[in-house]
């Protein structure tokens, strides 16, 4: 950690060495180019993208973003409680087939491969993009189910901004968030604060039908994020980036557990730098990340050594990418890299350090014929994994006009996942002879746009068919007295999803309706015994149905939001023979804004949980009923 | 116009069809149960935020029925159920994971008292009129009131205690080492609560039985886990100790590092010893001079406990399939070895009691 913080403060000094330098007296004069652009806008066209919208991400920045999920999308969030670990499951899949980016780099710790989303705040980015299906054949490993991207943007040439939020709330939560966005002609740097702290003592019914308070809950968290990019003659840009991120929290008993003293520390500090020279139709660029992340968890309810727990896992990856793109004909885009990888871990549990090298070559295009409104995409990628045989991925996509304001999109894919570190080293259980997971993945799709002629209002709706068959999944089994450690399963997942949203403005009044459903049937496909009766039923913690709706109503400088997330029973084990019950949970927030001396300033009044639903994600972990949030936002 | 409202129209309907997808259903329990002459299998339930359940059979009927504290309870039993005993008609239902014994009249299984305060409590055995012993991973044994259900006194023992035994005024605790591995015997003097001796066996002893000749077997298994082979594995041992000055009389050694033996029983004659072992039940007798090779009752999957019913001459064995589901119970006829009945229960049967 050591090296990590060192690395840190150099790169809070460097920015500041090169402000001094910018101020000199040659400022070059760049030609014009689009300076932003990722792997997902230019190479997913052809696949299901969703963008959480931006208003509603400025008014629940101090938010996490497992909350901006369960309110915002129709993905189901597995929390198992608040500000405690919180998983998806995407498109009926497991919570590792969901790969988390970072600016185009992934940040799945490598001991589990999945992410815990509680420890994500929002406000250190400006577009979350939610990308539905696999994906292996662009992104890598454990694509399967789909994958959410965490963009930060260049802002050269623009305001300086600066931004001040705080908040309080019920059950002892505070939060607060300064950011700075300084923007020149040649260079921009953003830079952000949050501080998080929540007692969560909150009451709910025990087992006895009596209300207790929630006890051992407690959670703080702070992150700290730069990042800086500068233009450097002949179209160079230079951007460097750092995220730390830490969280002490406790982890509260359940209602059939005794009480609980146990907590957990999670800190990780992510940074990267990038260098990208524009061409006249394309751009390369080279780019080098570290992630150091520790994990310690400790349970010491009791004075005897045998029983108590305190677990460290020590992580670091080293990531380097180079890639090409170049835009032939204006017809053709495509993008042409390789990539190098290296996971380290260390826990007593592997028996010391541990670590493994990944490659990658990759090939992604994109043809558009725009005279019939069509694009096609093929992806190809094949990954390099030491000890593993890497299935050759490889995807192909359409999507264009089919008639009027119709259009359609189909989808076919190859994708997999890997083993981790944990399933790999450890002891006992971890398993040296697993092959990665694979998945074959359909998808097919229809668009309809309802514009107005007076630009007004317009509606969008959408529908999705979608089918994956999981082989040889990755899974943890205890037999008599460990946990081990194989390819067991093959999963089939098929669904069906629908979203629509509807934008209408009359004069002063404005309003927003998102809507969307998603049907997910994910069923085991292989009998593992002759007395095994969870074959062909559904999977635990996969709920069918998944509805969530979300209305703004705005007026002046007065806004409402509304949101209604519906999460259909899901079961409990695996024949399907214990279930936990739906529930459906309503949030509404008011919002005024004010101009103060040319400065604005936003007040908002949210009500979590309005009807106090007494619910339960994960069975016998209580959620908080209802709750009181008094924010305010200045802007400069 | 007309266009939105048909839009916000196709909302409002899917609201309505998303809210009728959620019905809540109450099952009502009959109000007086006769749980006599029942076969009690204890369900350890889902690891991390389960409930553990009760199953059981009537020997008379032959039901099977599911949850039955929970039916006449009305709440769940609490994480993880590790074992469950009758003594004096009174089921005491060791609740690991919630610290605490549920005891409930064995007849109606309503609830007649709660045991608190025992940390990871593993097994119950009834000394006395008055007195109980119940282990603790706090490496206690504690001394329970019966009348109060209380406790009033802890016995220190060696690492992770589990099962006991009780010849004459002797108790016998077997300490396996919790997370981690021991292998010493505590043997308390039950009249006065106090340690008499700290003897040591082998690694891990995980069974132990008083045969015809009353002579104690006991089974250690040997360091390591079935399916991991490891260096510092050691193999398991089964040793026949003088009750009396604690001599081995005899001691037969695994020839496996690999594999190691769990769990021991003994039939109703008290000649016949048996075992888990990686094949299935192996069957010993105790004037055999070498160790079975062949399984008495073949098995795929490695039993996660056997019980031996002594009315009816039968062993049961429980299966956990993979942990994650209902397992089953199966009876086999203790002469022959051969199947005799099966039928599921909650998830992961850890515990079998018979209430004749």
């Amino acid at each position: 950690m050591r090296e990590g913080l060192l690395y840190f403060l150099i790169l809070l000094i460097t920015p500041v060495f090169l402000f001094s330098q910018s101020g000199g007296k040659n400022s070059i004069n760049l030609p014009e180019f689009e300076l932003k652009e990722t792997g997902l806008k230019d190479f997913s066209t052809t696949l299901k993208v969703n963008r959480i919208d931006s208003i509603v991400l400025k008014q629940n920045s101090l938010s996490s973003l497992s909350e901006i999920l369960i309110s915002q999308s129709p993905i189901f969030v597995k929390t198992y409680g608040s500000g405690s670990l919180a998983t998806l499951s995407f498109r009926g899949t497991t919570a590792n087939h969901t790969g988390i980016f970072w600016n185009g780099f992934s940040i799945e710790p490598p001991n589990i491969g999945m992410t815990d989303l509680s420890l994500i705040p929002i406000a250190f980015f400006e577009s979350i993009e939610i990308q539905h299906g696999g994906s292996s054949s662009l992104f890598g490993s454990g694509n399967i189910g789909g994958s959410i991207h965490l963009e930060n943007n260049n802002h050269f040439d623009s305001e300086n901004k600066y931004n001040l939020a705080l908040s309080s709330g019920s059950f002892g939560s505070y939060s607060g968030n300064i950011k700075v966005l300084l923007s020149k002609k040649n260079w921009t740097s953003s830079s952000g604060i949050l501080v998080r702290k929540m007692k969560n003592n909150f009451r709910f019914k025990n087992v006895y039908e009596k209300s207790e308070k929630q006890e051992n809950a407690e959670l703080f968290q702070y992150g700290i994020y730069h990042t800086y990019s500068r233009k450097i003659k002949n179209n160079n840009l230079f951007t460097i980036a750092a995220w730390l991120q830490f969280s002490d929290r406790e982890i509260p008993k359940t209602l059939t557990s005794r009480p609980s003293i146990a907590y957990q520390i999670d800190r990780a500090f992510r940074t990267y730098a990038e260098w990208k020279k524009f061409l006249k139709n394309g751009s390369v660029s080279a780019k080098s990340a570290y992630f150091d992340e520790f994990l310690h968890f400790v349970d010491k309810s009791e004075k005897s050594e045998n029983t108590n727990i305190d677990s460290k896992i020590f992580m670091k990856s080293f990531i380097s990418e180079f890639d090409y793109k170049k835009s032939v004909f204006e017809i053709v885009n495509i993008n042409a890299g390789i990539s190098f990888k290296t996971k380290i871990g260390e826990t007593e549990s592997y028996h010391g350090l541990k670590s493994r090298n990944e490659a990658a070559v990759f090939l992604a295009s994109v043809i558009n014929l725009q005279k019939i409104h069509w694009s096609v995409a093929l992806n190809l990628r094949q990954e390099f994994i030491e000890e593993y045989d890497i299935p050759f991925t490889h995807s192909i996509g359409f999507e264009g006009k089919i008639w009027k304001n119709i259009s359609g999109r189909i989808n076919i894919s190859r994708n997999f996942r890997a083993p981790t570190l944990n399933d790999r080293f450890w002891i006992p259980g971890g398993n040296e002879n697993l092959k990665p997971e694979n998945s074959w993945n359909q998808e097919a799709g229809l668009n309809f746009i309802f514009p107005s002629k007076s630009r007004n209002h317009f509606s969008e709706f959408s529908l999705t068919v979608y089918n994956s068959m999981i082989n040889d999944l990755i899974m943890w089994i205890p037999n008599n007295n460990f946990w081990s450690v194989n390819n067991v399963q093959k999963v089939w997942a098929r669904g069906i999803e629908f979203q629509g949203k509807t934008n209408l403005k009359i004069k002063e009044f404005g309003m927003i309706i998102l809507g969307a459903y998603t049907y997910s049937k994910s069923t085991n496909s292989k009998k593992l015994s002759e007395s095994d009766h969870s074959y062909n039923k559904q999977l635990i913690y996969t709920p069918l149905h998944n509805f969530s709706i979300s209305l703004q109503l705005l007026y002046n400088r007065w806004s409402i939001f509304y949101d209604k997330n519906f999460v259909g029973k899901a079961f409990t084990t695996k024949d399907n023979l214990n279930e936990i019950p739906s529930y459906s949970i309503s949030n509404l927030s008011f919002n005024k804004s004010f101009r103060l001396y040319e400065k604005l300033l936003n007040l908002q009044f949210r009500i979590n949980n309005i009807f106090d639903k007494n619910y339960q994600v994960i069975e016998y972990r209580p959620m908080p009923g209802r709750s009181f949030t008094l924010s305010i936002n200045l802007e400069i | 116009m007309k266009k939105i409202d048909s839009i916000l129209l196709t909302f409002c309907l899917l609201l309505i069809i998303a809210f009728q997808a959620c019905k809540k259903s109450n099952e009502t329990s009959p109000d007086s149960r006769d749980f006599s002459n029942c076969i009690f299998v204890s369900n350890e339930g889902p690891f991390n935020s389960g409930t553990g359940t009760i199953s059981a059979k009537s020997f008379v009927s032959g039901k099977v029925e599911h949850e039955i504290f929970q039916q006449v309870n009305s709440r769940p039993l609490g994480n993880i159920v590790q074992s469950i005993e009758v003594y004096k008609d009174l089921a005491y239902i060791v609740v690991n994971n919630m610290n605490k014994i549920e005891v409930v009249d064995a007849k109606t299984f309503k609830s007649h008292a709660t045991i608190n305060d025992v940390v990871l409590p593993r097994y119950f055995l009834g000394i006395s009129d008055n007195k109980a012993y119940i282990t603790s991973w706090d490496n206690v044994v504690a001394v329970i009131d019966l009348n109060s259900n209380t406790v009033i006194k802890q016995i220190p023992t060696a690492t992770g205690p589990e099962k006991m035994i009780k010849v004459n005024n002797k108790v016998f605790v077997l300490n396996q080492g919790g997370f981690s591995t021991d292998s010493i015997i505590s043997i308390i003097d039950c009249e006065s609560d106090t340690i008499l001796e700290n003897l040591i066996v082998g690694q891990k002893p995980s069974g132990i039985r008083l045969d015809k000749n009353n002579n104690l077997w006991v089974l250690c298994s040997g360091f390591g886990w079935n399916g991991m082979p490891d260096e510092n594995n050691t193999p398991g041992k089964l040793t026949c100790l003088d009750i009396d000055n604690y001599s081995i009389l005899k001691e037969f050694v695994f020839p496996s590092y690999e594999n190691h033996p769990e769990k021991l029983i003994i039939n109703s004659e008290r000649d016949f010893l048996f075992y888990n072992y990686p094949g299935g039940i192996f069957r010993f007798n105790i004037n055999d001079n070498e160790l079975p090779t062949t399984p008495f009752i073949q098995s795929e999957n490695i039993f996660y406990s056997i019980a031996f019913d002594k009315i009816n001459n039968r062993i049961y064995a429980s299966d956990a399939l993979d942990f994650v589901q209902n397992g089953n119970i199966f009876s086999y006829n203790a002469l022959e070895g051969s199947l005799f009945d099966s039928f599921n229960v909650g998830i992961i049967p850890g515990s079998i009691y018979f209430y004749y």
